[in-house]
């Protein structure tokens, strides 16, 4: 399975694996560097918590890191396999302390928030705030593995397949989930996320 | 089992569906109202999700240079060794249960061997000891009746190798 790094092929991704094996820390800081993002991306979608995601991408690096002798590239993609190893913290996690309630203006931070287009106007800015939290009140109504599902496949851009590894189920089973989560999402967002929805289409 | 076409509607906006799957789910919505409106519902969900989740959860530069030092720190320390070998807490347990369960189990053999009773006492003490009393006492100890008739025949004796005392003289009152 091919496993995208910048500035390089597989090759090369194997080559920083090899280098940090070696004990090298520059490469597990390119790693870090490379796949930071995408993990804090995963953990929140899943947590909605800062301080958990945070947590949480901390303890998989390192359990990364130090079981990355156990990366078999024949098995399954690189991000793939820190993916797997993500989701089980944020079960960890979730094990070890309630889900909080989280409000939204905290999540919809300022600094947080991607860079509106020069082209947008303020009231598409609006409309898209507005479908934003529509969205996330949605994943909020998901169960945990229906918003793990969500995460993947929308946060993470993985194929059916690649969720089934990462979840460690069935293919059908991630596509049901993934159905179910539409459903859950739709009722959600109802008929203010549906005004929204052709607000934000409209501008 | 047959599934509704309606569970094959994600997979097919994002052509992850089998192609005999695919050809048979797009020559139905064409002819099924309702099921052309499901996809078109499926379709304005899944691309508004991947609009939002582009940019959802970003974490701020901050957030990540705050956990960088930590993890790049634990890789410069080796894993810290286990204090323990992890069945050491077993064995001690089962070290101290036998511990405290072996005096318990030995005592009683000691007290008893140690209170063997005497083989000339009362009858009813030999019947209620947990060892029985064999004869095996009887030959290793001498009896008294035995020891007695020994004396006696060592006194008899006596006169034989000892000499008698010689006869005391009466004293002459009167000198």
């Amino acid at each position: 399975m091919n496993d995208s790094y910048p500035g390089g092929s597989m090759e090369s991704l194997q080559a920083l694996i090899t280098r940090a094996l070696a004990g090298d820390q520059g490469a597990y800081a390119n790693l870090y560097d490379h796949y930071a993002t995408g993990l804090y991306r995963l953990a929140y979608s899943i947590l909605l918590d800062e301080q958990d995601s945070e947590d949480v991408l901390q303890e998989s690096f390192i359990y990364a890191f130090r079981n990355l002798h156990r990366y078999d590239p024949e098995r399954g993609a690189f991000h793939t396999w820190l993916y797997t190893i993500t989701v089980s913290r944020c079960r960890n996690m979730r094990r070890r302390k309630v889900l909080p309630t989280v409000e939204l203006v905290k999540l919809l931070a300022i600094g947080q928030e991607p860079a509106a287009s020069h082209r947008e106007t303020p009231e598409a800015a609006l409309a898209r705030l507005g479908v934003r939290h529509a969205l996330e009140h949605g994943l909020k109504t998901l169960s945990p593995r229906l918003r793990e599902a969500v995460a993947l496949r929308y946060g993470q851009g993985l194929t059916y397949r690649e969720m089934a590894d990462v979840l460690g189920c069935p293919q059908k089973t991630a596509e049901s989930r993934i159905r179910l989560a539409h459903e859950a999402l739709a009722r959600a967002l109802g008929e203010s996320g549906q005004t929204l929805l052709e607000e934000l289409w409209g501008f | 089992m047959r599934r509704h076409i309606t569970h094959y509607l994600a997979a097919y906006i994002t052509g992850e569906l089998p192609p005999h799957l695919a050809r048979r789910v797009g020559q139905h919505v064409q002819v099924c109202d309702s099921c052309y409106a499901a996809l078109q519902r499926e379709r304005d969900l899944t691309s508004t999700l991947q609009t939002q989740f582009a940019t959802f959860g970003v974490p701020r530069p901050a957030q990540l240079a705050r956990v960088r030092p930590a993890v790049l720190m634990a890789m410069q320390a080796p894993p810290a060794p286990r204090r323990f070998w992890p069945g050491m807490g077993l064995v001690l347990a089962l070290s101290l249960v036998v511990a405290l369960l072996l005096p318990m189990l030995v005592a009683p053999r000691l007290v008893s061997a140690i209170n063997v009773p005497d083989q000339h006492g009362p009858d009813v003490l030999a019947g209620t000891m947990s060892i029985p009393v064999t004869d095996t006492p009887a030959q290793v100890h001498v009896a008294p009746t035995a020891v007695a008739q020994r004396l006696e025949e060592a006194a008899t004796a006596l006169p034989d190798l000892v000499p008698p005392p010689a006869p005391v003289a009466q004293a002459t009152p009167g000198r």
